[in-house]
């Protein structure tokens, strides 16, 4: 945990969703894929990032795990960008029957014919989709130019989550955030301890763990000219920690611009 | 830090394409649901409007998904075979070639050893009007010319979506060669007519009340600068949602007041109706006989 946390800024990003989408809750179960009611942190920083290499280059990274292990490499915003999730005002979670893969080294869904003795079966799952028709998103930097730049993404879709593909439909200008200690709606979800007690629903997130030193070097992706390939983001790993989703008025502090945002300022310190 | 590059680079220019269209059901359509006893349901879903909880008919874009897949699978080759038979490549079990036309734009995987990112993603699917599903009684009636006592049909209920809903579906592709995009033409063409579950089959292009005006856009650009025709699944009007789609096929940024078919400026280009219509039948023809005519 830091102490202080200096002049902070930030934006609010509306992300307009073209499909039902599947945000997975992990742990789960295998066969009841379930989905968070939002877009979770660590998932908008990676869709973001896709984003930008698509303004950069043209070109989105690829999720290769021949040659590395089992470990394909992260992509994700910078860790002095806290990207902090986007929230829907109203939604449904869509809950329905898929027939899914029992093991991949069957062709059973490509087959024109099948006869009793194949052995090749379906997996039935059951599926959550979040039906919702916009997500409030917000990211916070101290730094202001960076934060600028991502006005470029406006406009710009990829795919999200599990399933589905979205697009920023606005990005608000940059807004100078003040610690304040007042009721409001949070704009976000309240992490960690700061949670206890309040009334909402609580999750399991999971935050990125950052190998250490690296704020500097990852500043520099916005410095990247569309030649250069893609770097990757030097995660550890996640942690998780809970969360809760308050969705009346509660006061604590928040970093807030006065009017739309009001993040608590814990956030910063997980996200 | 090391530093990793995308692909093998391709010998053609990476695009980002966009397919928009209004479909409508020709005729009752089963997109299943649930199973309960004696009663099959179709796909329904609830969106929030207004406070309120509506219920509409949903066309999932997953299932749309894998039906384009499987077009592309059982696609006639010059050679005989299936078009999945000959790259090697079916469902699960993919090539994950970066080659292979199915997987370089639908991904593939093979477990443990290779993943190829999927660039196309299908949206959509919220059936505009709210007309709830019908349920009809069917029954299985034996073949046999005279028939004795034994041979009695078997009735079941089963659910459809009325005939004349119209689904807003979207396909995105994300940093696709123009030849890779001419399998996303071929597969959404193709699969129009096989959309659905048993039968009957089939969804068509909406052509609006005339019977003229294909609901269809497609982009190719590099910077989205034309407005999404999205018809937003809270809109339950036909004519509502024709009109939100036409009103931002045609808004271009920088290029107000342009009804023009074909839109084009630095680094986006915007397709509508008829031309779209054109584009994409053409693109289907170059990868038949691109890819299902090659000899080899």
């Amino acid at each position: 945990m830091r102490d202080g946390i200096p002049a902070m800024y930030g934006i609010k990003m509306t992300i307009v969703p073209t499909a039902a989408m599947t945000f997975r809750i992990l742990p789960g179960s295998l066969l009841h894929i379930a989905t968070y009611p939002f877009l979770p942190p660590t998932t908008m920083s990676g869709f973001v990032r896709r984003l930008w290499e698509m303004e950069r280059c043209g070109d989105i990274p690829k999720t290769d795990i021949s040659g590395r292990g089992r470990n394909p490499p992260y992509y994700a915003m910078p860790s002095n960008m806290h990207v902090l999730g986007a929230f829907p005002k109203s939604y449904h979670i869509h809950r329905t029957y898929r027939q899914g893969v029992r093991d991949f080294k069957y062709t059973l869904s490509a087959r024109l014919y099948r006869d009793s003795s194949a052995k090749e079966v379906y997996q039935l799952h059951t599926w959550e989709y979040l039906v919702a028709e916009k997500l409030c998103g917000y990211v916070i930097s101290e730094d202001q130019e960076m934060l600028e730049q991502l006005g470029k993404l406006k406009n710009r879709g990829a795919k999200i989550g599990k399933e589905g593909y979205a697009f920023i439909d606005s990005v608000s200008d940059v807004r100078s955030l003040k610690r304040e200690i007042r009721s409001a709606v949070p704009s976000t979800f309240v992490p960690g301890e700061t949670g206890i007690g309040l009334s909402g629903d609580i999750y399991t997130l999971y935050r990125y763990v950052w190998k250490d030193g690296t704020a500097e070097e990852q500043g520099r992706l916005f410095e990247q000219d569309a030649e250069e390939g893609f770097t990757p983001s030097e995660i550890d790993g996640f942690q998780p920690l809970p969360a809760v989703w308050v969705r009346e008025q509660v006061e604590m502090e928040y970093l807030t611009d006065g009017t739309e945002i009001f993040v608590p300022v814990e956030m910063v310190n997980f996200f | 830090m090391a530093k990793i590059t995308g692909l093998e680079k391709a010998d053609a220019p990476r695009m980002h394409f966009d397919i928009y269209a209004i479909v409508e059901g020709a005729q009752e359509l089963y997109f299943g649901h649930e199973v309960q006893v004696n009663v099959n349901l179709v796909e329904t879903v609830r969106v929030p409007i207004n406070g309120e909880t509506v219920e509409k008919c949903y066309l999932s874009p997953t299932k749309r998904r894998g039906v384009e897949r499987r077009s592309l699978i059982w696609a006639p080759t010059a050679g005989g075979q299936l078009l999945g038979d000959r790259q090697g490549c079916g469902v699960p079990r993919t090539c994950a070639d970066q080659t292979c036309p199915i997987c370089s734009v639908f991904g593939g995987l093979e477990a443990g050893k290779k993943t190829l990112v999927g660039r196309l993603v299908h949206g959509g699917g919220v059936a505009v009007q709210s007309l709830p599903p019908e349920e009809k009684q069917r029954a299985m009636h034996p073949s046999m010319i005279s028939k004795t006592t034994g041979d009695d049909p078997t009735p079941f209920k089963r659910q459809y979506d009325q005939p004349g809903l119209l689904f807003p579906i979207y396909n995105h592709c994300m940093s696709i060669t123009d030849q890779e995009f001419q399998a996303v033409a071929y597969a959404f063409l193709d699969a129009l007519a096989r959309i659905g579950a048993g039968n009957p089959k089939g969804v068509r292009i909406d052509n609006g009340l005339r019977g003229d005006e294909p609901f269809l856009v497609v982009d190719r650009y590099l910077t989205p600068k034309g407005q999404r025709p999205v018809v937003s699944p809270s809109v339950c009007e036909a004519e509502k949602a024709r009109q939100s789609f036409r009103e931002s096929a045609f808004q271009v940024y920088g290029q107000s007041g342009r009804n023009e078919p074909v839109i084009e400026v630095e680094n986006f280009t915007r397709c509508s109706g008829q031309e779209a219509l054109r584009f994409l039948q053409e693109q289907a023809d170059g990868f038949v006989n691109r890819v299902l005519n090659a000899r080899s």
